[in-house]
């Protein structure tokens, strides 16, 4: 009865991280880490025009990932935010370049404060499109 | 020969002109703003997978050898609410959900929705949940030092009107409810059947008589009128498609109503109309204004009505045309399309609203003389006896 409900995922994306830069929040600098790529899928339904849902899955490589993400999608990015204990933090923004396959996830503290507007915790790395495996 | 080609030509035009004219008269005349609205009505939960699981453990408490029913579980859970009610409003994308509980207050919530498709509507709303909650045996209630934010992702499908909610946390995604509702909605059309329309009407006399165009309420379930800021039920008494009236009663007393010229109407004459054009959405305010009467027949010949000058929109369907003493000379009923033609709008003229009338036991109240009126007390008698008229 109620077969033709959207289940489908719009998008699966497969994602490597490479880098992973952190910033002390006292004394603000940023050190910059390369990392052996840690893989993750990235499953994204189109919920209205231009809107989209995604959940994250980890890998052994990753360990846990935090979902769910909301956002916009276009031609050229698709904007992502998650938040993780509050809606009013700032949470993290994942940015999809889809030209490049380029990400950048940016984890914010939950201190409302000037200093802390900055992310404290930023993973980049690549993204392809795939299909289901099996 | 040549004049039978002529002829023939002629003919051939004549047919052409009336064809155009009928198009763009068939276009005007829906004299109705049509509102884009689907009601969901009498939902019921066919699927309800947080509400099973702790059915199921309650039950397995008090009879652990009785299986899990579904059915009996969604009876016993439909049977907790008198109704689900749902109402899209497409031009807002406000959806408003009204649900009653049985000896409970009437609950409604109003939210926005994203149109995915045209049959599919979808909402996506993040909130907090109580994370690793313990059950508090003192305050009764689950509790929490910390929270979690999810997801609610809520589609409604337009083709089998149901409510599918999935709940997102973490990684994972569970389906928690499906409701199937009664719908207005027709997916091959497109549109509701129920029109949702709105018009003029005007009183004819004091005991709540009101006289509109047929096609105002046609096909509605219930006419309203507003008057004076209050909303009133009308009964529908009689209609002529023909015509193009409808004759209806309210159960008021208005503070004025319009009396019938018995005067022949005559070209040139000035005539006022008043009405909605374009229903509440342009404003709620009375709109008034003059024109002439160009001719004294209506589309192809129609007796039955006049042609007049008068910028008769949409919404403005069995509003009132009066001359300068207040009295009626014609019902408003529609117009050429101004794409093409300036000018060019016709009303039933009153002496056909009085044989409709009398047909219908009704007598109008027709002025064997006529006091002249100033503009102000004009324009009062209009306010004061021509109404907002809409489908519910």
């Amino acid at each position: 009865m109620w077969c033709n409900v959207g289940f489908a995922v719009d998008i699966n994306l497969y994602c490597a991280t490479t880098n992973m830069n952190t910033r002390d929040v006292t004394t603000k600098e940023v050190e910059y880490k390369e990392l052996r790529p840690s893989h993750f899928t990235v499953t994204i339904e189109i919920t209205s025009p231009g809107k989209v849902l995604t959940r994250l899955k980890g890998s052994a490589e990753t360990g846990y990932m935090w979902s769910p993400y909301i956002g916009t999608i276009d031609d050229n990015i698709i904007r992502l935010n998650h938040k993780h204990s509050k809606l009013k933090e700032r949470g993290t923004d994942f940015i999809i370049d889809r030209i490049s396959g380029m990400f950048t996830m940016n984890s914010h503290l939950d201190i409302d404060r000037e200093d802390y507007k900055k992310w404290w915790m930023q993973k980049t790395g690549t993204c392809t499109s795939i299909k289901k495996q099996i | 020969m040549v004049d039978a080609k002529n002829r023939n030509m002629h003919k051939y035009k004549k047919t052409n002109l009336v064809l155009v004219l009928t198009v763009l008269i068939t276009v005007f005349f829906q004299g109705f703003v049509k509102a884009e609205i689907i009601k969901w009505t009498d939902c019921k939960i066919i699927k309800d997978t947080w509400g099973e699981s702790i059915w199921k453990v309650v039950q397995e408490k008090q009879n652990p050898n009785k299986p899990f029913d579904e059915q009996e579980y969604l009876k016993y859970e439909n049977e907790r609410y008198e109704y689900i009610n749902r109402t899209f409003d497409i031009d807002k994308k406000i959806l408003t959900y009204e649900r009653k509980e049985k000896d409970e207050d009437l609950y409604i919530n109003k939210s926005n929705f994203e149109i995915k498709d045209e049959n599919t509507f979808t909402i996506v709303e993040q909130y907090e949940y109580l994370s690793n909650p313990k059950y508090n045996t003192e305050t009764k209630k689950f509790e929490s030092d910390e929270t979690n934010v999810g997801v609610k992702y809520i589609i409604y499908n337009l083709i089998d009107s149901t409510m599918t909610y999935f709940d997102y946390r973490g990684s994972g995604r569970t389906l928690e409810r499906i409701q199937k509702c009664k719908s207005n909605y027709s997916p091959s059309t497109g549109e509701t059947n129920d029109i949702a329309s709105s018009g003029t009407a005007f009183f004819i006399n004091n005991r709540g008589n009101l006289i509109t165009n047929n096609h105002v309420v046609e096909g509605c379930k219930l006419s309203k009128i507003n008057y004076f800021n209050k909303e009133y039920d009308t009964n529908l008494i009689s209609t002529d498609k023909t015509l193009d009236l409808a004759l209806l009663k309210v159960d008021l007393e208005p503070k004025d109503f319009i009396s019938f010229s018995n005067k022949e109407p005559k070209k040139r004459q000035l005539v006022i109309v008043a009405g909605y054009p374009l229903g509440q959405f342009l404003s709620d305010d009375l709109k008034i204004n003059e024109g002439k009467i160009s001719s004294l027949k209506g589309f192809e010949n129609n007796s039955n009505e006049i042609t007049v000058d008068l910028a008769i929109n949409p919404g403005n369907s069995g509003g009132p045309i009066v001359d300068e003493n207040g009295q009626l000379v014609a019902v408003a009923v529609a117009g050429m399309s101004k794409e093409v033609t300036e000018g060019i709008s016709f009303g039933i003229k009153s002496s056909a609203v009085t044989n409709f009338l009398k047909t219908n036991k009704i007598s109008p109240d027709i002025k064997l003389t006529s006091f002249s009126m100033n503009d102000e007390k004009v324009n009062q008698l209009l306010e004061e006896s021509t109404v907002y008229i809409f489908c519910e």
